[in-house]
């Protein structure tokens, strides 16, 4: 990541159930960060990496549009270092990253409004995550000495397999190394 | 404002008048649920996955 930009985040609390954090953007957009308990599986509790924008009109933060201006790499980093951060404070808990695109319901709604009239496969479906993973892929040397990954299939809902760059997948699940 | 880490990252400093947005946004947020729809749906994941990796 030699040469990465990211903007500086900003903790906005944290609670027993949630981790929150913010950041502008150079366009002056807010971006939200949050790591939300899902529950508790074995020993471990399990998180989910949520992020979107905040809109200062409504006060809501929305998940299912992203507007970057140009700055998507720089935003994505900054989303991606809250992940330390989160593994920090809960060496022993689990997060997922999913992309809000990679809903059941993301397909219908995207072809009422989407004027790339895909036939078979929506192409936007699981864009988001894809793009969590080629980050992964590319950064997965540097990465593995401090996580482990897990990828859960897009093909099928059977259970999360180690994590295979460049591998399709629709979340991505993280432990970190003892 | 950029300073370097040291992880080579360029950090974008964030304005003192964004810092102060910041605070307030942090505030209006509080206590809400801002990601719902992703919480059920890893909690659907979860329910279908028959245990996590080891």
């Amino acid at each position: 990541m030699t040469g990465s930009k990211s903007y500086e985040l900003s903790k906005l609390g944290s609670e027993s159930d949630s981790y929150l954090y913010a950041f502008p953007t150079a366009t002056g957009n807010y971006k939200i960060v949050e790591h939300s308990f899902v529950e508790i599986r074995g020993f471990r509790k399990v998180y989910n990496l949520g992020f979107g924008d905040y809109n200062g009109e409504t006060g809501q933060v929305i998940d299912d549009e992203v507007f970057n201006m140009g700055d998507g790499r720089i935003v994505l980093n900054t989303v991606l270092a809250t992940i330390p951060i989160f593994f920090e404070q809960n060496p022993d808990d689990a997060l997922i990253v999913q992309g809000s695109d990679s809903r059941e319901e993301f397909v219908n709604n995207c072809r009422l409004t989407c004027i790339k009239k895909c036939i078979d496969n929506c192409k936007k479906h699981h864009q988001r995550i894809r793009i969590y993973c080629k980050f992964l892929d590319k950064n997965f040397k540097d990465l593995v000495k401090d996580y482990i990954f897990f990828g859960l299939s897009e093909s099928k809902d059977i259970d999360f397999e180690q994590y295979i760059p460049g591998a399709s997948y629709k979340s991505v699940l993280i432990y970190k190394k003892k | 404002m950029k300073k370097k880490t040291n992880t080579q990252i360029t950090v974008i400093k964030s304005s003192a008048k964004a810092k102060k947005e910041l605070q307030i946004i942090g505030k209006s947020l509080k206590g809400k649920e801002l990601f719902s729809q992703k919480v059920e749906s890893a909690k659907k994941i979860l329910s279908s996955v028959k245990s996590l990796p080891v």
